[in-house]
């Protein structure tokens, strides 16, 4: 099989030397390089880009009916705070589109490190092709019919994984780190349902998972944007905050509260101090129902 | 054939039988079930005994011959010939007959010759872009679904716009006449019976379709599946017979047929009154029971009614609307005037290779095709809303029926209805301030193409327009003037006002 990556950081060299030994013919792509390319030799791409960089990624790519493409990159659409999987629907002719989440990073890949992600799509059929190119005794790939529920899950767990991130490095203990786990995972479900998702997704190896193996990583850009925040230190232009941004303006179109999310956002955007951020938080009222 | 639905599967080991089996036993379940419902004729019930039989006995050979009768009964059933002359002669015979029905009231329209059906049916949109695409591929017309009388008014409507004739299916209930059965059949119907629910029968009804399609018949074919008892625009379509035109095409592509395109058209019919409104409305708010997927005992049932609701709404100007919508493919994207499929940004696209691999040849993927099928069918409902036409019965009633409500504020639609009669005056002042705001907003969804209107100018001129015509046919007055208030029937409020539902039109509360 011909596989097109598109991001050579990391994790897209990561996803590479996992097609090449599964035994697809891969071509990556890096920043300057051109994308036609791509899009002319692969039927399966995977992009592999923060998700700002989407919209100029397939202008240069250009695919065709032909195409499935596997978005690699998390988060919402920072523009419309919508899916990334409706950016390529909106934009291109693709319509096979699926988006790959979990637990695995790059360096555990390259250590042969038991991991695992999850491929969503509507289509059994892209399910399969990812799960030909990447699943090996190196990386298990499970297929999930839950794009939208998936697309949830890696947009809300780096949210999450600052908010412990702030918590541990403000030294609120480790009741903090499973108040922010539990009630993260909460407000995630909300927005999930709230978006159409299967909440249940969030509690598989997209959301929890992920999250587990996350906030046990202290190498994690997530974990260590929460520590900046924590210091005042941190880039209010990183991509979780964008995503935070995003998921705040969905929730606020569907009538929903995402208080942890909301506490990220005003931190890094030097709204509120950690202080505040902690203190509105505890605050909130207490309210009968789901706890 | 491999995407087709599989009525006999070809042997595998293990597994044939068991296919065969479960395929009689849902068959003879389902039919006995609508046995005890509506007695069949001799020759249903025979064949559903052999079946039972067969299924109890277990020989293959028999499980299969009486499975194939059955589908043969069933595809004898679906088939009507249609007739070439016959449809010239109805086609020549119908305005003229239109034409007197009309001026049997108002004889000296005939004579001063002022009646023109053209003025009274509306065709707008994509009109001559389907005429080129009929030339290009089969056309499959997927039409909002109100009354009875749609399938003949579409009919003449396509035939007033230049349009070749089209096949379409129409309830079996609607053949018992044999009149009707007579036209309908050779005017191109094809017989649906909604009461047959088992596998057998609506895999040989979409097989029907496909051949059709396949031998570049243009079809008409209600998605919504029966018609919108509530009056609100389709939400959620039968995927059923909408993806026949994907497995048409494939076949078409596979067997390298000329010209194999299939093409979707979404079409909105938008009218001020519809003869079953009373019917459809008091099936849709019967709680107390399932509403009847069939009824069989409305107003199109009784020929005095049709003949009176036909001469009501042809006397008046441009009372119903039919709006073809951008042509697509079958995987939702539109399509040019030569049938070329275009991407989101207009660039020209080989739709080929959604179900091709890189050599050009189909593959066969049914999980696939659900999906485009999913998603043809969010865009012809995304088309049906934003082709929707308002008219001065909608507005009106929406206005109405929102000043009404916010009276009694705590009352949902089921106990809005039942309100006593002598509560069931709004002030005309009141609904008129309403209408002022509703059509600058419904002015606003028109600019940004998400609906479109054909309302006199002012609100007094909407509100006299609509009570003008609601008092024209319906046995309850949906709205009248009673000195400075209006009068309305909650029901029939209730069901026109749906039509404007889904805009985000109703005022927010402060």
């Amino acid at each position: 099989m011909n596989v097109g990556i598109v991001g050579a950081g990391p994790w897209g060299r990561a996803l590479a030397s996992l097609a090449e030994a599964a035994g697809c013919s891969v071509h990556l792509a890096g920043r300057q390089d051109p994308l036609p390319a791509v899009a002319e030799h692969a039927e399966l791409i995977l992009v592999a880009t923060p998700s700002v960089a989407l919209r100029a990624v397939l202008g240069g790519l250009r695919p065709g009916p032909e195409h499935r493409i596997v978005l690699a990159s998390r988060g919402l659409d920072p523009e419309t705070g919508g899916w990334l999987s409706d950016v390529v629907r909106l934009n291109t002719p693709c319509l096979r589109v699926g988006t790959l989440a979990g637990p695995a990073v790059a360096s555990d890949v390259e250590a042969s490190q038991p991991c695992a992600v999850v491929v969503a799509s509507r289509y059994d059929q892209v399910c399969a092709l990812v799960q030909t190119a990447l699943h090996s005794s190196r990386l298990r790939v499970y297929p999930s019919p839950d794009l939208e529920g998936v697309q949830i899950a890696a947009a809300m767990v780096p949210i999450l994984v600052a908010a412990v991130g702030l918590a541990d490095a403000a030294e609120l203990g480790a009741g903090a780190r499973g108040l922010v786990v539990a009630r993260g995972l909460a407000e995630a479900r909300r927005l999930a349902e709230a978006m159409g998702a299967d909440p249940a997704t969030l509690f598989g190896l997209a959301g929890l998972g992920d999250l587990v193996s996350a906030i046990s990583r202290p190498d994690h850009p997530a974990w260590l944007l929460g520590c900046q925040l924590a210091r005042g230190e941190a880039d209010p232009e990183s991509e979780t905050l964008h995503t935070a941004s995003a998921a705040l303006l969905q929730a606020q179109r569907l009538g929903i509260e995402l208080p942890i999310t909301a506490a990220v956002r005003g931190v890094g955007q030097k709204d509120i101090d950690v202080r505040e951020a902690v203190r509105g938080l505890m605050a909130r009222a207490a309210r009968p129902g789901e706890h | 054939m491999a995407d087709r639905p599989a009525i006999f599967r070809p042997p595998r080991p293990g597994e044939v039988a068991d296919a065969l089996v479960e395929l009689l036993e849902d068959t003879v379940f389902h039919e006995h079930h609508r046995f005890e419902e509506h007695a069949p004729p001799d020759g249903e019930r025979k064949r559903i005994d052999q079946a039972t039989r067969a299924v109890l006995d277990g020989h293959r050979h028999v499980m299969e011959s009486v499975g194939e009768a059955l589908v043969r009964a069933y595809a004898l059933e679906i088939y009507r010939p249609f007739s070439a002359s016959a449809y010239r002669v109805a086609t020549r015979l119908l305005p003229a007959a239109v034409t007197r029905l009309v001026t049997a009231t108002d004889p000296p329209r005939l004579l001063t010759g002022t009646f023109d059906p053209s003025r009274r049916l509306r065709i707008q949109g994509a009109v001559d872009h389907v005429k080129a695409l009929a030339e290009q591929g089969t056309i499959l017309l997927v039409p909002t679904h109100l009354s009875n009388l749609d399938s003949p008014l579409v009919g003449l409507s396509l035939h007033m716009a230049g349009l070749p004739p089209f096949t379409y299916g129409a309830g079996l209930n609607l053949f018992s006449n044999p009149v009707m059965d007579f036209w309908m059949s050779r005017l191109g119907a094809y017989t649906v019976d909604r009461r047959k629910q088992n596998r057998l029968y609506k895999d040989t009804l979409k097989d029907y379709s496909v051949e059709v399609l396949k031998r570049r018949c243009h079809e008409i074919f209600f998605p919504g599946g029966t018609r919108s008892r509530s009056g609100l625009v389709e939400k959620s379509l039968k995927k059923g017979l909408l993806g026949t035109g994907l497995t048409a095409w494939q076949e078409g592509l596979r067997e390298g047929a000329d010209k194999p395109s299939v093409f979707v058209v979404p079409c909105t019919l938008s009218m001020h009154l519809v003869l079953e409104a009373e019917s459809l409305i008091d099936d849709a708010m019967a709680r107390d029971g399932k509403s009847r997927f069939i009824i069989d005992d409305d107003e199109f049932s009784r020929p005095r009614d049709v003949a009176s609701f036909t001469r009501a709404v042809l006397n008046l100007d441009e009372s119903v609307y039919l709006t073809l919508s951008t042509p697509m493919d079958l995987m939702g994207n539109p399509v040019d005037d030569e049938g070329v499929s275009l991407d989101p940004t207009g660039r020209a696209i080989d739709r080929r290779s959604y179900v091709c691999d890189r050599q050009g040849q189909v593959q066969a993927d049914p999980q696939r095709d659900r999906v485009y099928t999913e998603r043809v069918a969010e865009a012809v409902v995304e088309a049906f809303h934003r082709d929707n036409v308002a008219l001065s019965t909608h507005a009106a009633a929406f206005a109405a029926w929102q000043v009404f409500a916010s009276r009694h504020p705590r009352s949902d639609p089921y106990r809005l209805v039942r309100v006593d009669p002598q509560r069931r005056m709004v002030p005309r002042a009141e609904v008129l301030k309403y209408l002022d705001e509703l059509l600058r907003r419904i002015q606003r969804r028109c600019e940004r193409d998400r609906l479109r209107h054909a309302l006199p100018a002012t609100p007094e001129a909407v509100l006299d327009d609509a009570i003008a015509r609601f008092a024209t046919f319906h046995s309850r007055r949906a709205l009248e003037n009673i000195d400075r208030f209006v009068r309305l029937d909650p029901r029939l409020v209730y069901y026109y006002q749906n039509r404007l539902v889904g805009y985000g039109l109703a005022r927010t509360k402060r």
